[in-house]
């Protein structure tokens, strides 16, 4: 957990990735932060997935 | 939540607005709030549901007119910047922002895993607010990350301070010698925020969900966070707030703690047993209840903190009587029933540890303990009933009511108009993420249950704590204000109000020596007054 530690020596630069309630959080405190509008990829019919599981 | 907002506040002609996805959750809501069944069943799991109660036409077609634009042009919703509303994926956000050294994700737990691995790949640490991750996933994200050096805060993680700064459900407190590892969100927020009130700082809450102290997860991560908060040469103090970790894990985690740590710890297992005399000279205290926690960490910290800690966070036995005493004298004989309508999961776990200890009849919640009886509907309460709003059946579909308050609000009436109840117990939780006003949310429903009750010529009895500082946005001392003004009593703690609800039900007849030794004092420490 070395890699863990720095964590608390460094600015914190956060992305967001969902809610955007909490970007707004980190924008009142001054946390550096990047917003993600996250969503989830299409879903490919079951059939279409098959084939391009072979395919690639 | 955001359109329907806006759309509200499009005219004040408009009483209701609500633009929700068709789960069944949604429709069952939108038909207690009076929209006619016969059309919100029409309405399909994939379809929108635009909802608008208004005074006139043109008021409602304004609404329906801005809710179909927002709906066609999402980024108008986004309260974000031009540079980051527009980013929809992770790459192109690592992209803007490549020295990101945390990643909070709050996305569809079964999406969880994928991101999450390729996040430890690139060696950058993660709090998961998303719930629903299959634990298979969490043990194989959180060995992974352990191998790699990558914290993992979560999954199910809605909490975390690092160095000072709050992440996700947070509340401005200061900073200080204090680091928290939490697997309990409201606890954690419940524990830093009384610390506040005794002038105690937090440097660090670590949040790393329900399931980390559990069986097949094995502490792992809780493990690590406190192998972190040793290594800082600021903490002093090292707390941990949890529900009772399994056996293992918490005989683990102690001899850890025992053999290995160097600095003083507070072990907070709610319901769990207070232990004083330790096997380490004072330096681990292990307390039962969250506001125990709080003396103890203020006894590790200083004896001006300890008594600061005891006027902060408790209520002498007689003036809880006193207060009580002019609530219950009011109720008519048949009101017995306490209705506790929770936002927070640890304070619904905590108020059921405590009133199980107390009440002689039966309990019953939608997130039962061991001997607490399940609800058979989460939507009906019955008998003495504790209902955490924000578990699954509340969530699918609609925000968490810490952020979206509606659902309570529409539970605040439905219980007024039971005639067995005396007494409403609730949870206000302040800080950056929750409702920017959670108490002004409910005040004209907690106003109108006492209207509901005086009709049918009964007097409601409603008790509260807020769970907040002086430095959130919401405002500590005017949301107590608030509640006030409204007929509510406000007490200091979750673990008092719960002691208080029984009190007003069972008019009285309360051990509360057994009880503040059990669950609101250090052992006989500061016993009373």
């Amino acid at each position: 957990m070395g890699e863990a530690r720095k964590l608390f020596d460094v600015e914190l630069k956060v992305i967001n990735v969902g809610l955007d309630i909490f970007y707004n959080a980190l924008q009142m405190q001054d946390v550096k932060a990047v917003h993600v509008n996250w969503k989830p990829a299409p879903k490919l019919e079951k059939e279409t997935e098959d084939i391009l599981d072979k395919i690639l | 939540m955001k359109i329907s907002d806006k759309v509200r506040r499009v005219s004040s002609g408009i009483s209701e607005a609500s633009v929700i996805t068709a789960t069944s959750t949604n429709k069952g809501i939108l038909i207690r709030l009076g929209f006619p069944p016969s059309v919100i069943q029409e309405a399909k799991e994939s379809d929108i549901i635009i909802a608008v109660r208004a005074q006139d036409q043109s008021s409602l077609d304004l609404a329906i007119q801005k809710a179909n634009e927002m709906l066609e042009s999402p980024e108008k919703i986004s309260a974000g910047t031009e540079e980051t509303s527009k980013l929809t994926d992770l790459d192109s956000a690592l992209n803007v922002m490549p020295d990101a050294n945390l990643v909070l994700l709050s996305i569809p737990g079964e999406h969880v895993k994928d991101i999450s691995l390729k996040l430890i790949e690139r060696r950058i640490h993660q709090q998961i607010f998303s719930d629903h991750v299959p634990i298979e996933d969490e043990l194989e994200i959180k060995e992974r990350a352990v191998k790699n050096g990558v914290l993992i805060l979560g999954p199910g993680a809605g909490t975390s301070i690092i160095n000072g700064k709050g992440i996700g459900f947070s509340n401005a407190v200061k900073e200080g010698p204090v680091g928290v590892v939490a697997a309990a969100g409201t606890g954690l927020q419940e524990v830093i925020t009384l610390l506040d009130h005794c002038g105690i700082g937090v440097k660090h809450g670590l949040g790393v969900g329900g399931s980390d102290p559990k069986e097949k997860i094995g502490g792992l991560m809780m493990l690590e966070c406190i192998k972190l908060l040793e290594k800082d040469p600021d903490i002093e103090v090292i707390g941990i707030v949890s529900k009772p970790p399994s056996p293992s894990i918490q005989e683990k985690i102690i001899e850890y703690i025992s053999q290995e740590g160097k600095k003083k710890y507070v072990l907070a297992f709610i319901g769990g047993q207070q232990l004083h005399a330790d096997r380490t000279g004072g330096r681990i205290i292990q307390v039962g209840s969250l506001a125990s926690s709080v003396l103890a960490f203020a006894k590790h910290v200083g004896k001006e903190q300890f008594m600061k800690a005891g006027a902060a966070t408790r209520i002498s036995q007689q003036d809880l009587l006193n207060t009580l005493e002019k609530e219950w004298i009011k109720l008519r004989d048949a009101q017995k029933f306490i209705r506790a309508l929770y936002t927070g999961g640890t304070f619904t776990y905590e108020a059921q540890v405590i009133l199980s200890e107390i009440l002689p009849g039966p309990i019953y919640s939608n997130a039962p303990i061991l001997n607490i009886r399940e609800m058979a509907s989460s939507l009906t309460s019955e008998a003495n009933s504790i209902v955490d709003l924000g578990e699954e059946e509340f969530t699918q579909g609609r925000p968490h009511p810490m952020i979206d308050p509606t659902i309570r609000k529409l539970r605040i009436l439905e219980e007024a108009k039971d005639p067995q109840v005396g007494v409403l117990l609730m949870d206000f939780v302040l800080g950056y993420g929750s409702h920017p006003d959670p108490v002004g949310a409910a005040l004209r429903e907690i106003e109108e249950a006492k209207e509901i009750s005086a009709k049918d010529g009964r007097y409601l009895s409603v008790i509260s704590h807020v769970c907040g500082t002086t430095g959130d946005p919401q405002g500590y001392e005017s949301s107590i204000g608030k509640l006030q003004s409204a007929g509510s009593v406000v007490l200091p703690t979750n673990a008092i109000a719960a002691v208080g609800a029984a009190l007003v039900a069972l008019r009285g007849k309360v051990d509360l020596e057994k009880i503040y030794s059990q669950y609101l004092t250090l052992g006989g420490e500061l016993e009373d007054g």
